[in-house]
């Protein structure tokens, strides 16, 4: 039967750290945290930032998976294929192509008077092949004539490839530039950036393969609430388009404990970062949430459902919108259609081709995509994936009725430039669960009360000083109880 | 609260402004434009003033005044939408927190004169030949958006000639529902352009000349001193979210204030075409409005919250009489009022002085949680006692406070006061809204106050919107 190679995540997310080489590895199992490298292999992260006190830097790691096609066509897991199995060859382009785009909720260019070829910036990486190697671009890439960093290429152990981004340095050509708008400055450019992940496999018996599923990769701002994720996360959103174009059929009767409890908790667990009232009013007893046949069960269920439907509904978030697949399932457990499976046994998790899809997107953020943090609303157009979690190669009819076949650095075009403008600029209702606003400093505090940002006066700073700010991190507070807390704060 | 002077409209010949537009460049096109404007309108003079600068003031507070009675027209439509997400709908909000970008820019050109922030409406008074559109609250309509296309357009001169016809059809539909011109004041911002001239010839982007009906030698002698006026002045950084195009320029000069001017005349109540412009927006919301009418909530036109009942029944029917509806509408205007005060006061307030951010912060806390919020839980209730919930909503009333301090202490002692008020109200609604948004509301708003009290800064605890 033939067989299949699939790259996995489908869309891999690596993130922007001031650290010079300190890095972990991004989430590979939903829920759990990145790992850290090291001599003896690697361990869960426990802090974000160096000995110098800068920001890791999250490499997105990229497997190869051998499928078999049944004869009635479907697809069976084989085994993922290391270096011991196979030679496999790795070729990543990145490229941020933000000043060369129209700008954020414009049609007008960003720089409309400089050649496109001087605002592009594309490294040229040779490819990567073997374990534990490291490769730099072999043709750094420049802005304006300056040579910006976007990133490595690494492999590890086992010949898996790791991207790493560049250092969050933004930068305006000629320098000191104003920064004036949350997301179009002229003369700016940062270190984000995306691109195509594929790979070449050579076989024992010498049979050569390309991949029949290559990945993407995103470079994105970090992440600094790790633990707290979005109420709807890009994950959904990648969903959302697969169900849109029947690569998957929703769940017909939702899960409690997949389906509805993580909603719940994300949204809950918001009140740590900010707007401690309205978050923390929403009920977090998931044994009676999940009860049927109860009435006080019931009104429970209502006054959850409201509460995180205000999200949207009244714009507690803004520009924020489920998708029709977690509304649908939403609507179902208050109207109580759902499975009660709240006590089922947790099933052990380990890492799969569909936990790393999920794993990488559901710690970004699938909403106020305004323009958003990793990728913005681009990420909604269904035509765009190839199957669940996959981005198309081929050509595909974009948002704006337009004939599109993504480039390296597509995704995020028009996010914001440099994202620190927008990050500053947005401190409620948009992003908490990557960018916080209010926090909790010691654990045994009631509920957060510092300004997260309260000591950056200005976008310049921000840019000097992205690295310094607090991670949100879970610890126990006196009473035993988990409560979130900021940590490994630099002086600002 | 600071009277306005009387204000008279001199030369006006209100001729035909059709017909100007050939091909002519860009700057004569503008000048013919500017000219056939003020010929339009007559030159907005305010009488009896002594000085050049005692002008400027006044108008500028007639400015401020418009820009703050479109930034809550605009507002309430905005939120009349069914559906918050509505595309039109962000666009008129959008459209909004611009108009209050330009009521900001307007505080930093009275404060480079010498004069207190303006923060009065220009409904306060009677009904004005300078309002650009009477007051009026009313959902979005195709009507609504086509006075709003009139308003904001810049002389029909600089309408592309393709879209010529449309915009006439359109003005004759705003014409209909509002008699008279709804477009003049982008003839007070040239007419405050003007008089921040050193000297009559040409100075800056506009090109004003005494032939166009400019007093000659009328114009401001002197600004208050840069270092003087700077730490007042307020920017976009201290105020925008995340709005595009919002500009607030401070100006400690006489080039700033050319650069302000023609960015407030640019972006609308104006005479400059620009593709960023509101008219644009609009005309390009009113073409939707026509090819999908958009779902609007059953709100009233110009809600009343008076006690008693009113003999008109058009009017009787827009009071809001249902109990918790007028609770929450009496806490809007409570909220509105303490973002009046609290913007006075931040720009009362000098940049060194800590106390200013506070102030801004609370502006924007009262902007997204007070004046968003507390609209959308007033947009969900029922207008009449015993109505039902999905019959004729209550509304925001917006009602213009009676007077606003002057002075940092009396605004701080009407803050401590309004605080309390709305502290007041917030314990009664707990007792009697048994809904969960709109406890959770509560509370938020109950936090907010506490920090008020205790001079603490809240923002990130509440949502913008």
């Amino acid at each position: 039967m033939a067989k299949v190679y699939k790259i996995h995540p489908g869309i891999g997310v690596a993130r922007v750290g001031d650290s010079s080489d300190a890095f972990f590895i991004g989430p590979e199992i939903p829920g759990e945290r990145g790992v850290v490298p090291t001599p003896k292999g690697e361990r869960p992260v426990e802090r974000y930032k160096d000995a110098s006190g800068r920001i890791l830097r999250q490499a997105a790691r990229f497997r190869v998976y051998e499928y078999e096609r049944t004869d009635k066509g479907a697809l069976r897991l084989l085994r993922e294929i290391t270096a011991a199995d196979a030679e496999i060859t790795w070729h990543v382009r990145l490229a941020n192509r933000k000043a060369a785009s129209k700008g954020f909720a414009t049609e007008m260019p960003r720089n409309p008077d400089v050649p496109e070829d001087q605002l592009v910036i594309a490294p040229i990486f040779d490819p990567i092949v073997g374990a534990n190697q490291t490769a730099v671009a072999s043709r750094p890439a420049r802005f304006m004539g300056t040579e910006v960093y976007l990133g490595e290429l690494r492999t590890d152990a086992a010949g898996r490839l790791l991207v790493l981004g560049g250092h969050g340095h933004s930068a305006s050509v000629p320098a000191g530039q104003p920064i004036t708008s949350f997301a179009n400055n002229p003369g700016w450019h940062d270190d984000v950036s995306d691109g195509p992940v594929t790979a070449t496999i050579r076989l024992p018996n010498g049979e050569t393969r390309q991949v029949d599923a290559p990945s993407w990769v995103i470079v994105a701002p970090p992440d600094y609430a790790p633990a707290i994720g979005g109420i709807t996360t890009l994950y959904d959103i990648a969903v959302q388009a697969s169900v849109t174009r029947g690569f998957v059929a929703p769940p017909a009767t939702p899960s409690f404990k997949r389906d509805i409890l993580p909603i719940l908790n994300r949204a809950s667990r918001l009140r740590w970062v900010e707007q401690w009232a309205q978050w923390n009013s929403i009920p977090r007893d998931g044994t009676t949430l999940s009860r049927k046949g109860d009435p006080a069960a019931s009104a429970l269920r209502q006054t959850a459902y409201a509460l995180v439907k205000d999200a949207q509904d009244s714009g507690i978030l803004n520009d924020f919108a489920f998708t029709d697949v977690q509304l649908a399932a939403l609507d179902a457990w208050v109207a109580e259609n759902f499975v009660d499976d709240a006590s089922a046994p947790e099933e052990p998790v380990g890492i799969t081709p569909g936990g790393l899809d999920r794993a990488a997107l559901d710690a970004c953020v699938g909403g106020g995509f305004y323009p958003g943090i990793e990728a913005g609303e681009k990420m909604k157009t269904a035509a765009m994936y190839a199957e669940p979690c996959r981005l198309t190669t081929a050509p595909f009819v974009n948002a704006e009725g337009e004939q599109e076949t993504l480039v390296p650095g597509a995704l995020t075009a028009r996010m914001a430039v440099p994202w620190q403008a927008d990050f500053l600029k947005c401190g409620v209702g948009w992003w908490p669960s990557q960018r916080p606003s209010m926090v909790m400093r010691r654990s045994d505090d009631t509920r957060p009360s510092a300004g997260w940002t309260s000591d950056i006066d200005d976008h310049t700073e921000l840019v000097e000083k992205f690295g310094r700010l607090g991670i949100i991190v879970p610890r126990r507070n006196a009473a035993g109880e988990e409560v979130f807390v900021e940590a490994e704060r630099s002086e600002i | 609260m600071t009277k306005i002077k009387r204000l008279s409209w001199v030369g006006a010949k209100r001729p035909s402004i059709q017909g100007l537009a050939t091909a002519r460049t860009p700057r004569v096109l503008r000048e013919e434009a500017m000219k056939s404007l003020l010929q339009a309108t007559g030159i907005p003079t305010v009488e009896d003033v002594a000085s050049p600068e005692e002008e400027a003031i006044e108008l500028l507070r007639i400015a401020a005044g418009v820009e703050h009675s479109l930034m809550v027209q605009y507002l309430y439509a905005a939120f009349s939408f069914d559906d918050i997400r509505n595309p039109l709908a962000k666009t008129i909000r959008t459209i909004a927190e611009q108009e209050m970008a330009h009521f900001a820019t307007v505080q930093n050109l009275l404060r480079v004169l010498g004069a207190e922030p303006f923060l009065g409406r220009r409904d306060d008074g009677p009904p004005s030949e300078l309002d650009p559109l009477p007051f009026h609250l009313e959902p979005a309509s195709r009507v609504a958006l086509a006075k709003y296309v009139a308003l904001e357009m810049p002389s029909l001169d600089l309408v592309p000639p393709e879209l010529r016809n449309e915009v006439q059809a359109i003005l004759a539909e705003a014409n209909d529902a509002v008699p008279g011109d709804v477009h003049r004041v982008g003839a007070i911002y040239m007419k405050i352009y003007w008089l921040f001239q050193k000297e009559d010839g040409p100075e800056g982007p506009l090109m004003l000349t005494p032939e166009m009906g400019m007093p000659a030698g009328w114009h401001i002698r002197a600004l208050r001193p840069r270092a003087e006026v700077l730490p007042y002045q307020t920017n976009a950084t201290e105020w925008s979210g995340s709005v595009p195009h919002f500009y607030v320029d401070p100006v400690g000069d006489r080039a700033d204030a050319f650069k302000a001017l023609y960015r407030i005349m640019a972006q609308g109540e104006g005479l400059l075409d620009d593709d960023d412009s509101h008219f644009h927006a609009f005309l390009e919301g009113y073409r939707s409005v026509v090819a999908t009418p958009p779902r609007i909530l059953p709100v009233p036109t110009n809600p009343s919250l008076s006690t008693e009942p009113h003999t008109d029944a058009e009017r009787e029917q827009n009071r809001i009489t249902n109990p918790l509806s007028r609770m929450w509408a009496e806490l809007f205007d409570v909220r509105y009022h303490l973002l009046l005060l609290l913007i006075g006061l931040s720009l009362s307030t000098p940049a060194s002085d800590e106390a200013r951010a506070r102030y801004v912060d609370g502006s924007l806390d009262e902007m997204k949680t007070g004046i968003a919020r507390v609209t959308r839980r007033i947009l969900q209730l029922p207008r009449k006692e015993g109505g039902a919930p999905d019959g004729d909503r209550a509304a925001p009333a917006w009602s213009a406070p009676d007077t606003l301090p002057s002075g940092r202490a009396e605004g701080l002692q009407r803050l401590r006061e309004l605080t309390a008020r709305s502290e007041r109200l917030l314990a009664r609604l707990a007792e009697i809204d048994p809904s969960p948004s709109a406890r959770a509301l509560i509370a938020s708003l109950q936090m907010l106050d506490a920090a008020r009290r205790e001079n603490r800064s809240l923002l990130s605890f509440l949502p913008v919107a």
